[in-house]
């Protein structure tokens, strides 16, 4: 698939699709890691980031790495501009 | 995931394809690498790309912009390639601004994140233009 994503109210939408989604396959919370950083131009950087998804036991059940594309907005804070989502893994019980 | 021999060739010549379609100005050519919507950005800018037409028009003005630099030629130096997912590739590279007389004088380095299109071929779907480097900065790189 490829989206785009034009408005702050299709984020809130997808943001919100994404928590019921974690929620309906018991993941409470999630941590992020950085697989790799990279520092493009001053104002866009690279960053792939692998998500542990853990349950309400703080068990991993399973996980996803992104890389986004982030670029520092006016007031100088990065902001995701472009992500590629590299697929979801899951955990065997 | 470490890319095969065979996807950096195949990249290389997508890359080939690209850098004579800007050279040339070849809109019709571009709009086969490109895949819409895409994203360009830079520092300094961020563009959406909508359509075929706009990719043709956007080509245009590059060669417009690289002949009045006295540009007539380059070649793409892959520096980085990554194989993010069998489909999505991220690669970076450097192309060296040649003059008629064969001489480097300048050059440009871009972030690209291609994927794969229904047929498999790949396509450009955002660009980061990391900016243009200055002659001297050509020189140091060559070094």
């Amino acid at each position: 698939m490829a989206m785009q994503v034009q408005s702050d109210a299709a984020v809130k939408k997808m943001f919100g699709s994404a928590k019921k989604m974690m929620t309906d396959m018991g993941v409470t919370e999630t941590r992020a890691e950085i697989l790799g950083l990279e520092s493009l131009t001053p104002k866009v950087v690279m960053v792939t980031a692998h998500f542990d998804w853990l349950d309400a036991e703080g068990e991993q059940v399973g996980g996803e790495a992104t890389t986004f594309t982030l670029r520092r907005d006016d007031t100088g804070a990065l902001r995701v501009k472009s992500s590629v989502m590299h697929g979801q893994e899951t955990k065997a019980h | 995931m470490q890319p095969s021999h065979a996807l950096i060739k195949e990249v290389q010549h997508f890359l080939d394809r690209f850098a004579a379609a800007v050279t040339k100005g070849d809109g019709e050519a571009a709009t086969k690498l490109r895949e819409v919507p895409a994203l360009v950005m830079g520092d300094d800018m961020v563009m959406e790309v909508e359509s075929d037409e706009q990719v043709a028009e956007f080509f245009g003005a590059g060669n417009e912009t690289y002949n009045a630099k006295g540009i007539t030629d380059t070649r793409a130096d892959i520096i980085g390639l990554e194989d993010l997912t069998p489909k999505v590739v991220l690669v970076t590279v450097r192309f060296p601004w040649i003059n008629k007389e064969g001489e480097e004088i300048g050059g440009e380095t871009s972030t690209y994140t291609l994927k794969r299109d229904q047929e498999g071929a790949l396509r450009i779907r955002s660009s980061v233009m990391h900016g243009a480097e200055t002659h001297q900065a050509s020189r140091a790189i060559m070094a």
